[in-house]
């Protein structure tokens, strides 16, 4: 049976922490800031296309595991089109470079875009915090409701690693 | 931490260790179903062994550690601990106690003081229920031997009157907690404080352990994690500049001012929505 100290634990070594995404194939060159919930229970995103979120609860795309997350609006009427808005049409094997705040790259190739109803996103898919490590992309796109401001879908996209 | 399964080999022998006559119905590996049961020694000074349906489990376990977790099919298990120079089961320091695992159940034994500084030992079931995203779950365990306490975070109580060997369970916003424990009643800390990570979607089991007559109360933590839910959703845009329903001319829609103008006036409504529901906030 596995034994440990249940003293307090010093803090961790922290997995870093993602600062910036870019597709450069695309143009695709946002900063990035870890955000939680916001008050309806969504991933909480920055007004500003132009700075992408990291759902900081979930793996970082330094992780070993799991789908790490980085989210940013599409458009917004403050601030016009977003970056993320290239996203849709990225072909496989489109490279994703993140960046670190102490300027560590890790790599991913696109590998599936999908537009998804938002209802049907498959969350336990695209938060996953275990499995192979990937880093999932996530804007909106598809049909707008112009009545309550917001898009129907999500546009989803899955990346792998690059050694 | 991952949800870990112990090894095959391993478990088979701790189930082995059990005793003789589990054996031969135990499964190879764990099963769904099985209770998981960690094992925490919080009585000062003392380094004991534990003893399993009258097998060794735990040889020369100290204070102030934790075993665990191990999985067992449900099922009561007679538990004894002894001085750690005992030959057997025979003149236990604490039990032989009965715990009574049920399946799917997940538990921790301490082995702890009374309020009044006597060895016992306490069977706690740990909350493994679904914290909604962005939740962590702290749980107090007041298991020293003291009077009544409070738990204290950030100055103010956030659990009172707590007594050995209750606990108290809170889910709260994830974060760090500076912690401290005090006589009921008072803001004086006779523990702490102390940063306790309250971890997104772990239940986080903080244990008041020691003597307070003694001078060596102390904490010591545990934690289960897999315990979050996924955010609702991701609302991405409020535009609709790149709507694949937008209305005619879409490129004027996206670079023309004057279409954005009209695309404006479409949306007003929504946002005198959520400046409402900003303001309601």
């Amino acid at each position: 049976m596995p034994r440990v100290d249940a003293g307090l634990p010093a803090s961790a070594p922290a997995v870093p922490e993602p600062a910036r995404v870019e597709v450069p194939a695309l143009g695709v060159d946002v900063s990035v800031v870890p955000e939680g919930i916001d008050d309806a229970g969504a991933l909480a995103l920055p007004e500003d296309p132009g700075v992408a979120a990291w759902y900081e609860y979930g793996p970082s795309p330094f992780a070993d595991a799991g789908s790490s997350v980085i989210a940013a609006h599409v458009d917004s009427l403050q601030y016009g089109l977003g970056d993320f808005a290239a996203l849709a049409g990225a072909p496989a094997g489109t490279e994703v470079l993140v960046r670190s705040a102490d300027g560590t790259t890790a790599r991913f190739a696109v590998v599936s875009v999908e537009t998804t109803d938002k209802t049907g996103v498959p969350g336990a898919t695209v938060f996953d915090r275990t499995g192979a490590p990937r880093l999932t992309l996530i804007t909106c796109g598809g049909e707008f409701d112009y009545g309550a401001g917001h898009y129907l879908s999500n546009v989803i996209v899955t990346a792998a690693p690059v050694p | 931490m991952q949800k870990k399964k112990i090894p095959a080999a391993i478990a088979a022998g701790a189930l082995i260790a059990l005793g003789g006559s589990l054996a031969g119905a135990l499964p190879a590996s764990a099963a769904d179903g099985d209770a998981k049961l960690s094992v925490l020694h919080a009585v000062p000074g003392l380094t004991v062994d534990v003893y399993v349906n009258n097998a060794l489990t735990l040889d020369d376990f100290t204070p102030g550690s934790l075993a665990g977790p191990l999985d067992l099919p449900a099922g009561t298990y007679s538990v004894a601990i002894t001085a750690s120079d005992a030959a057997d089961a025979s003149s236990p320091a604490i039990g032989p106690v009965d715990l009574k695992l049920d399946a799917g159940g997940n538990y921790t034994a301490v082995a702890h003081l009374t309020a009044d500084g006597k060895p016992t030992a306490t069977l706690y079931t740990n909350d493994t229920s679904t914290l909604a995203a962005g939740q962590g779950r702290l749980t107090v365990r007041h298991d020293a031997a003291a009077p009544a306490v409070d738990v204290l975070a950030g100055g103010s109580a956030v659990v009172s009157n707590l007594s050995n060997p209750d606990e108290k369970v809170l889910n709260l916003p994830a974060g760090t907690v500076s912690a401290s424990v005090a006589a009921t009643g008072t803001t004086t800390p006779v523990i702490g404080p102390a940063d306790v990570n309250v971890a997104e979607g772990v239940n986080t089991i903080v244990y008041a352990w020691g003597s307070l007559a003694d001078g060596n109360l102390a904490l010591a933590v545990q934690t289960i994690d897999g315990l979050h839910s996924n955010p609702s959703g991701v609302p991405a845009g409020s535009a609709g500049l790149v709507a694949t329903n937008r209305p005619a001319d879409p490129t004027g829609l996206v670079i023309g001012g004057s279409a954005l103008l009209v695309l404006a006036a479409g949306t007003a409504v929504a946002l005198r929505r959520r400046a409402v529901a900003k303001a309601a906030r």
